[in-house]
């Protein structure tokens, strides 16, 4: 990109490092670059370090060393403020609405000596609705944010961005939390501000999007820069390689299964859900001695509370449920953990880890009390510690430290830690929960492995993911729940992608 | 964990939080005494080296506060409000001078106070558990009970024959001694601190109680029961009032009168100092030895510089305010689920 070779840049980061001051290493020499009116992606796996690069673009965190360029003048911003008035504007992955307000109102704080007083301003209604007139950007200008769906509440968020007449706008992990359909919506509006000049910076990791509607990537691994690419020049698989820096996987190797006692059975088990009705309604399952089990179904038909009931989290008001032949109905989880059960969680941030407690504290979750890490009251942690660092070593979980925050782990690393330690509990029975769930590639090839080997161990695996391809990949039978109940199922070779579909959408007894 | 006594570095951060506190409430302090028109240098000298001067006067004074701070620490943790620290104080007290009268020595009235103190932690505690009742309602309401019962006790049962608004004396061998000045009752409270440390970071217990506090759904999954936890740690926070109340009474006052007034107010000091403790055992030994430090020497401001002595309690106010906004931010911060992955913290950019 030298002089007078294309377009300048609206905005270069040169050399940027950033370390924590618990001693992480995010960004290690990072330059990095978009040119006006492209849509940029900026793919890379857990942890690789795109939030924190974007977020000190944004301002919000300074960076260790190195600058940052707008316009080819240097303007390290020192502050969201900074950035905004350089044009530079940045949608997060959790939004940062007021959630008992209405757009009107939230609009009308981030104009330039914006405040609350200017909530009547015609001016700011008039500018919104130009706003949204010239890209089809339909908002509900009066509805309080805290009613609005996820997908309409990110419009929001960036129709606040463009209140501001950002420049470059950045999105972080936009599609997480949308449906398919509002993903279209987004990618559609997102052509719309290109056509109007506006740089769009995309973080993912998501291959396929990157790929469906970024003009350029630049792609980072462990905080550095492997390359910047024009989207057209590549494939799915060399931005895979880069990504991971090695070709990955897809196919996950699978020895034939080799069932043998039931060890989780599931008899005529009735669930409530948190509104009082039924959840689940009447499901019988059994897993045997080295089989994986998959429940499919779209989120929300009781997957949730069928593994609560069987996990001691919640309540079963009929049925039973035992493990290795035991009644284990409504047992507490301790008890439940010493008849063999493993829980991995749905919720690794909310459930499965303690985030203000050490990766070591961590480490022993559920079985602290007890030998071999404590005695009768007091905590071996010399005993513990050894344990978090066997965890650690042997599922390479990258962490800081034995006592640094859970908290500090990236998403990866985190779901890393838990399947380490259910795993070396060496339970007869393993119930995974959505396992990989926004996980890298990388990170979920691993997980899924993990679970075969434990399979191939002897344990019973119930896997409960509303990812098909997941469910398909490591699943030796599989069942589909469909409102609370068990409608159908069989081996993954013989179910097609319709089949299921139908399954899925309750359309099939 | 390691007692969070690891690294140094681990320390530089609230430590220079509290310095900076405490420069800014001093700062302040100084400002409102310059205000009035009184030398600030002065005042402020006079404050130190008069509560220097008389240190077991400090320790003294530290010591219920030290104990109440403990006992607010220790339910914050599992993320209950106690404010009932005051009435199990005040049982604490009572029962501990009923018991003396009869043992003449001071260890049985000692676990007697320890217990009643528990046991009155704990039953709004099982209330919350069983009945849903919010503890911050219900320890206000024993507050008064307590309150109430004492003065009965002390005018009806124990009064003394020379002065009916107050209780029989603790015979002479069941208080705590003092070495050669040095008071034996906050020896006794330093241990509860250190015990309270050993509990809350060595014990299986004190791992469910933290675990309960931060994350009540994954330590549900780590296989706390939240019921057991908030039962014991508010017996746990009760029997650690309920000893400040011991040792006000067999250490300092040797006996009680009708409207409590030997140690009325320091439960509710005991807020302030786990603050400033940032709810942790160590700080709060050092935070009740400041508070003790300020209310002992305000004496000296207000006689060697002549502050009235509202002016020195807006003062020493003025500098726990100070010192207790970060914790106090930090606790509302997190009941109201704000500052998750602020700033600072390495993220891994999901």
């Amino acid at each position: 990109m030298g002089p007078g070779t294309g377009p300048e840049p609206v905005v270069s980061m040169e050399g940027i490092v950033k370390v924590y001051r618990d001693g992480t290493v995010a960004l290690r020499g990072v330059d990095f670059s978009v040119l006006p009116g492209e849509i940029h992606g900026l793919l890379g796996e857990n942890g690789a370090g795109k939030t924190t690069l974007m977020r000190i673009l944004y301002g919000e965190l300074r960076p260790t060393s190195g600058r940052v360029l707008v316009g080819g003048r240097e303007a390290s911003p020192r502050g969201p403020w900074e950035a905004l008035e350089s044009g530079i504007g940045m949608v997060h992955q959790h939004f940062t609405l007021i959630p008992v307000f209405t757009v009107m109102e939230n609009l009308s704080m981030v104009i330039p000596g914006g405040s609350l007083s200017r909530i009547g301003d015609p001016a700011v209604r008039e500018k919104a609705e130009e706003i949204m007139g010239e890209l089809g950007l339909p908002v509900p200008l009066d509805a309080r944010v805290e009613d609005l769906p996820v997908g309409i509440r990110q419009r929001v968020e960036i129709l606040k961005a463009l209140m501001r007449d950002v420049r470059v706008l950045i999105l972080d992990e936009p599609t997480s939390v949308l449906t398919p359909l509002e993903v279209r919506e987004l990618f559609s509006l997102l052509g719309r501000l290109r056509e109007r000049g506006v740089t769009v910076i995309f973080i993912s990791h998501k291959l396929r999007e990157v790929m469906g509607i970024t003009d350029r990537v630049t792609v980072l691994r462990r905080g550095r820069v492997v390359g910047t690419v024009r989207t057209g020049d590549v494939t799915e698989s060399d931005l895979a390689r880069m990504m991971v820096g090695r070709e990955v996987e897809m196919e996950i190797e699978r020895r034939p299964p080799s069932p043998g006692g039931v060890l989780l059975s599931v008899e005529g088990l009735w669930v409530r859900g948190e509104e009082g009705g039924w959840a689940v309604r009447g499901v019988d399952l059994e897993v045997r001695s080295g089989e994986v089990l998959g429940v499919a179904g779209v989120a929300g038909n009781g997957q949730r509370e069928l593994v609560e009931a069987i996990t001691g989290l919640r309540r079963a008001d009929r049925g039973r449920v035992l493990i290795a032949g035991r009644e284990m109905t409504n047992s507490p989880p301790r008890e439940l953990y010493r008849a063999g059960l493993a829980h991995v969680p749905e919720d690794r941030q909310g459930v499965g880890l303690i985030m203000d407690f050490s990766v070591a504290e961590n480490s022993v979750l559920g079985i602290h009390d007890g030998p071999p890490f404590s005695g009768r009251w007091v905590m071996r942690w010399d005993t513990v510690r050894e344990r978090a660092a066997e965890i650690v070593r042997r599922f390479s979980v990258v962490v800081p430290g034995l006592d640094a925050p859970a908290r500090h782990l990236s998403g990866g690393n985190q779901q890393k830690l838990i399947v380490g330690r259910e795993i070396m509990k060496g339970g007869k029975v393993i119930v995974a929960d959505q396992p990989t769930h926004g996980l890298d590639v990388a990170a979920t090839e691993y997980i899924r492995r993990l679970l075969l080997e434990e399979r191939d161990r002897g344990a019973a695996v119930l896997l409960v993911s509303t990812d098909l391809d997941e469910i398909l990949q490591i699943s030796d039978r599989v069942v589909v729940m469909y409102e609370g109940r068990i409608v159908g199922g069989g081996r993954p070779e013989e179910l097609t992608e319709e089949r299921l579909g139908l399954l899925m959408g309750g359309a099939a007894g | 964990m390691r007692l969070g006594l690891g690294s140094p570095g681990r320390y530089a951060g609230p430590l220079a939080e509290v310095s900076l506190s405490l420069a800014i409430g001093l700062a302040a302090g100084a400002a409102v005494l310059a205000g009035v028109g009184a030398d600030p240098a002065r005042g402020i000298y006079a404050m130190f080296s008069w509560a220097l001067s008389d240190p077991s006067a400090v320790l003294d004074r530290a010591t219920p506060i030290l104990l109440t701070g403990l006992g607010f620490a220790v339910a914050a943790r599992a993320s209950l409000f106690n404010i009932g620290m005051e009435g199990q104080m005040y049982l604490g007290g009572l029962v501990a001078l009923v018991v003396s009268l009869a043992t003449r020595e001071p260890v049985l009235p000692t676990l007697a106070g320890v217990a009643v103190g528990a046991g009155y932690g704990a039953l709004a505690g099982i209330l919350k558990v069983y009945r849903g009742v919010n503890e911050v309602v219900s320890t206000i309401m024993l507050n008064w009970i307590a309150y109430f019962l004492l003065g009965y006790f002390v005018t009806i049962y124990y009064p003394s024959p020379q002065r009916p608004w107050r209780s029989l004396d603790v015979p002479v061998t069941a208080r705590f001694p003092r070495v050669s000045e040095l008071p034996t009752a906050f020896l006794v409270a330093v241990a509860a601190a250190l015990v309270m440390l050993y509990l809350l970071w060595w014990t299986s217990l004190g791992y469910d109680i933290r675990a309960v506090g931060l994350q009540p759904k994954a330590a549900r999954y780590g296989g706390a029961d939240p019921r057991r936890v908030t039962a014991i740690s508010m017996a746990l926070s009760g029997g650690v009032s309920g000893l400040a109340g011991v040792l006000v009474v067999l250490g300092r006052s040797f006996y009680l009168d009708s409207h409590a007034s030997v140690m009325a107010g320091m439960g509710f000091d005991g807020i302030g100092v786990a603050l400033v403790g940032r709810n942790h055992p160590v700080g709060i030994v050092l935070s009740s030895a400041l508070f003790a430090l300020m209310a002992v020497g305000g004496h000296g401001m207000q006689l060697e510089v002549g502050v009235p002595r509202e002016l020195v309690e807006a003062v020493t106010g003025v500098v726990i305010f100070a010192l207790a906004v970060p914790e106090a931010y930090r606790m509302l911060a997190s009941a109201l689920r704000f500052g998750r992955g602020a700033g600072g913290t390495s993220e891994g950019g999901g």
